[in-house]
């Protein structure tokens, strides 16, 4: 932090004229000016997909490489998994050689609630498996950015809940854990309708309109400085006019308001979609629900769609966004693929060409996700420009659940996030990864999570 | 509702109209501006009004963006002073009677006018130096101007640093920072409001204020509790403002104690005596001493300075800091440094000799530039702007320090002599 404080000694003079400024307000003095260089992120989505991803395994021939891109850091050539984010390629980090270190636990439990924490699995005095030993970093993020209001952060999923616990308390599907001191599990809202309602229902009927009069009050200012700057000596004049510099960026700010990019989705009909249906899923998969699997594609887009426009509304900064848990035990009507995920993943022997076929499908709506973050002009910038989306897995092995080569992207242009890379580490921690996540928004931290495993040091290269 | 019933009666009321508007809208901006609103200004901040009224707002909200309007006018974030003629003056131009108040009232309060003084203003009492004394001692005998002063003071000896400071030393923190802080206000406080002192008796002053949370500090035992307390200081180790932990910190950022840094700060906040240009031919970083022997501060700043192309500068600046050397980085006092006895002594040219801090400030307060050091800070201060750039500024410092002295250095005293000024009650004329 800079010593900069303005006091009254940063006075204005001019030839006859005198303008000495007041104390200034709170929000003009020290952070503000001392991180006015590099701007930090503002958002931060965590998607999270079920079932790694298809890496080439020694020892298998038959099992091609999938996900790893071929090429340089700045020229390579996406994997067939990765293919549907290729509009979107400059603004993509593909995150190769990470390992999840810090998942400690059940195979796959421990998967989800090390992604975002760091830590290993606790267990609870009963003896049973417990949840995390860390708070998530999307919600130590939304308690900064929401500035302590951590309940405006969004947990969303679809098809969610679909085994084992389905969807009931004790270890179950989750990956959001609150920043308090039993790191509460953040389970996801699922149905729909009920999300649209408590974002977009209840939205300000004022909005359009202030956005109006904030326009004839910075009219108003602009003319007060123009007509001061036109009378004053040059000292003065030069002090004013910076002023009245701020003011018109204001003004271009304004032509983008909230309620010029708040469009709340169309609600569109979901009655064939039942979002519990997971609860009463069993654990070998055997009770299906076609018609609710049917709906997903469209239930699909429609959250995607909630998702980028309660960031838009500014009805929230942070978010986790889960396609169904790591059990997955629903199936794919829509790609002609009868059996569950889990079924495809090691239940009928592992099976890797439709293990990439549901992989390529996830890639296409992860890429619809951020294409839609991209059209939302925030003044200047999109939407995608000031956010952090981080995609990420329990495991990067579907069949044997290992965790090292996480199938880890970062996505946006937040906190000078610079896109268009593939970058190779070796066997790096995680833990290190999270670390400079939180970086990127201004949050200085060389460690994060389980101390044990991290290096130190933030992983470098991210900006 | 309750709100702008406040401003205006009228707007409680159902279906307030234009006319209240009016009303609303002058309350507000004269408040705001410090002075009456100009018509045309009354006219736009009206149209500001409609035009919300006119897309769907009521008239709480036409309200609501008139004030942020008001709240981001340069009228209301800068003192704009245009003045007028001086009358009987040809070589200056007077403030106007509001321009006056805001002057008055930030010089001695640090916040805008009050109620009397605006009435002061509008009687044209403030056109002349006599009503400008008058408002300025009644202003001075309201409890508001200790706040004032406190705030000098707070950028004058860099009090606001004290919760910020880098000491990797357990003692401190933040809280112990700001808690130093208030025990130098304090003092200050009953000094200059309660006892009328002089500057030279600030700086010489045998007692201090401190509780549980400083006594330690200051070498006192036996204070516990938050509640300040007036302790006689150890005659051998401490007198007056300069002696303050609080201000033997400010100037170090370290854990170490940096006797150039010290005797600067001597120099120039103390007796405004300027060192020349820094040489350019100088290396920018010199290498301590390598050895591995105890030694004090002192001894290695003297090896380091010998050189006589250092000594130049630095021989005033180190020999002042060296008196202060009895005082470690936490300003505690200290007879010792690694095992070995601390040399307080100094040898300043000007000066004469000196043995130990509490010799060099009562040589310090004699001097006659030390006061007018003082008056010249207080002025930069007050006037917003340098007062050593031009002819002007030598002039008011001469004049103020002739104040200052017929005064006999009285701190209140300085404040109300500052408002006799050419300086404080005219603009220059060329514009």
């Amino acid at each position: 932090m800079t010593s900069f404080r303005l006091s009254r000694r940063a006075a204005l003079r001019g030839a006859g004229t005198i303008a000495i400024a007041l104390p200034w307000l709170e929000i003009m003095r020290e952070e503000r000016a001392a991180h006015a260089a590099g701007a930090p992120a503002k958002r931060f989505i965590a998607v999270y997909t079920p079932g790694g991803t298809v890496h080439a395994e020694s020892g298998n021939p038959s099992v091609a490489e999938q996900w790893s891109p071929t090429g340089t850091e700045t020229n390579f050539e996406l994997s067939p998994i990765l293919t549907p984010y290729e509009p979107v390629k400059s603004q993509l980090l593909v995150l190769d050689g990470i390992d999840m270190k810090s998942a400690v636990g059940e195979q796959l439990q421990s998967g989800m609630i090390a992604w975002l924490t760091g830590t290993g699995q606790a267990r609870s005095d009963t003896g049973e498996m417990g949840y995390a030993s860390g708070p998530s970093i999307d919600q130590v993020l939304s308690g900064r950015l929401t500035a302590g209001d951590a309940s405006s952060s969004l947990e969303l999923a679809v098809r969610w809940g679909t085994g084992k616990t389905h969807g009931r308390v004790t270890p179950m599907g989750v990956v959001s854990f609150a920043n308090d001191e039993k790191f509460t599990p953040r389970p996801p809202q699922l149905d729909p309708i009920a999300i649209w309602k408590t974002l977009f229902g209840s939205l300000d009927p004022n909005l359009g309109k202030t956005s109006n009069w904030d326009k004839s009050i910075l009219d108003y200012v602009d003319k007060r400085y123009v007509g001061l700057s036109a009378k004053l000596g040059t000292a003065d004049k030069q002090r004013i006019d910076q002023h009245l510099n701020s003011i018109r960026e204001l003004e271009r700010g304004v032509a983008q308001t909230v309620a010029a990019r708040c469009i709340p989705p169309t609600l569109i009909d979901t009655s064939d979609y039942d979002p519990f249906t997971g609860l009463k899923s069993s654990d070998d998969g055997s009770v299906k629900d076609s018609v609710t699997d049917a709906a997903i594609p469209k239930v699909c887009k429609l959250m995607v769609d909630m998702l980028v426009m309660a960031l838009a509304c500014d009805r929230t900064s942070v978010a986790t966004f889960m396609w169904s848990d790591a059990e997955a035990k629903h199936t794919y009507p829509w790609l002609q693929l009868p059996e569950t995920f889990s079924f495809y993943q090691n239940g009928g022997g592992y099976r890797p060409q439709e293990c990439a076929q549901i992989g390529t499908w996830y890639a296409s709506q992860n890429s619809y996700l951020l294409q839609q973050m991209a059209k939302v002009d925030m003044g200047g910038h999109s939407l995608l420009d000031e956010s952090v989306v981080f995609f990420g897995s329990e495991v990067s092995n579907p069949a044997t659940h290992k965790k090292n080569g996480m199938p880890f992207l970062l996505a946006g242009g937040g906190g000078g996030l610079r896109g268009g890379r593939w970058l190779k580490y070796d066997s790096v921690s995680h833990n290190d990864l999270l670390a400079a996540i939180l970086n990127l928004f201004d949050y200085r931290v060389a460690m994060f999570g389980d101390a044990r495993y991290c290096s130190g040091a933030a992983l470098p290269n991210l900006i | 509702m309750q709100a702008l019933a406040e401003l205006a009666a009228c707007a409680a009321q159902p279906d307030p109209d234009t006319k209240c508007a009016q009303t609303t809208i002058e309350t507000f901006a004269s408040k705001a501006f410090r002075r009456a609103p100009t018509q045309q200004e009354l006219e736009e901040l009206l149209a500001l009004h409609q035009a919300v009224l006119a897309s769907d707002g009521n008239f709480a909200q036409a309200t609501a963006a008139v004030i942020t309007a008001i709240l981001q006018a340069p009228d209301f974030l800068y003192r704009i002073e245009w003045g007028t003629d001086a009358g009987p003056r040809p070589d200056v131009r007077r403030l106007t009677g509001d321009e006056m108040a805001s002057r008055l009232s930030y010089l001695v309060w640090g916040t805008s006018p009050d109620e009397g003084l605006r009435k002061a203003a509008q009687s044209g009492a403030l056109l002349e130096p006599e009503g400008v004394a008058r408002e300025a001692a009644r202003l001075l005998d309201d409890p508001r101007s200790r706040a004032g002063l406190s705030a000098f003071f707070d950028e004058y000896l860099k009090l606001s640093r004290l919760p910020d400071l880098q000491r990797a030393d357990p003692t401190y923190s933040s809280e112990l920072g700001g808690s130093l802080r208030q025990a130098t206000q304090r003092f200050l406080e009953v000094q200059i409001f309660d006892r009328n002192a002089s500057w030279p008796s600030v700086l010489t002053a045998d007692t201090a204020f401190v509780n549980g949370r400083v006594a330690g500090q200051f070498g006192v035992t036996g204070i516990t509790g938050d509640e300040w307390r007036e302790v006689a200081l150890e005659p051998n180790q401490r007198l007056g403002l300069l002696t303050q932990p609080s201000v033997l910190m400010t100037s170090l950022s370290t854990d170490a104690t940096n006797p150039t840094r010290r005797g600067y700060e001597i120099l120039e906040q103390v007796l405004c005596r300027h060192l020349p240009p820094e040489d350019p031919e100088l290396p920018p970083r010199v290498e301590g001493p390598s050895t591995t022997e105890p030694m004090t501060t002192r001894q290695r700043w003297t090896l380091i300075t010998a050189d006589p192309n250092c000594a130049r500068c630095h021989r005033d600046m180190d020999q002042l800091g060296f008196a202060f050397e009895n005082f470690d980085a936490m300003g505690r006092y200290r007879t010792q440094e690694n095992g070995l006895s601390i040399d307080a002594s100094a040898n300043v040219a000007w000066l004469g000799p000196t043995n130990g801090p509490i010799e060099l400030v009562k040589k310090l307060a004699s001097l006659p530039e030390t006061q007018a050091c003082f008056s010249q800070h207080f002025a930069e201060f007050s006037l917003g702007k340098s007062v050593t750039a031009d002819a002007a500024g030598a002039c008011l410092t001469q004049d103020l320090t002739r104040r200052f002295e017929a005064a006999g250095f009285n701190v209140r005293q300085l404040l109300l002599e500052l408002t006799q000024t050419d300086a404080f009650l005219y603009l220059p004329k060329d514009r």
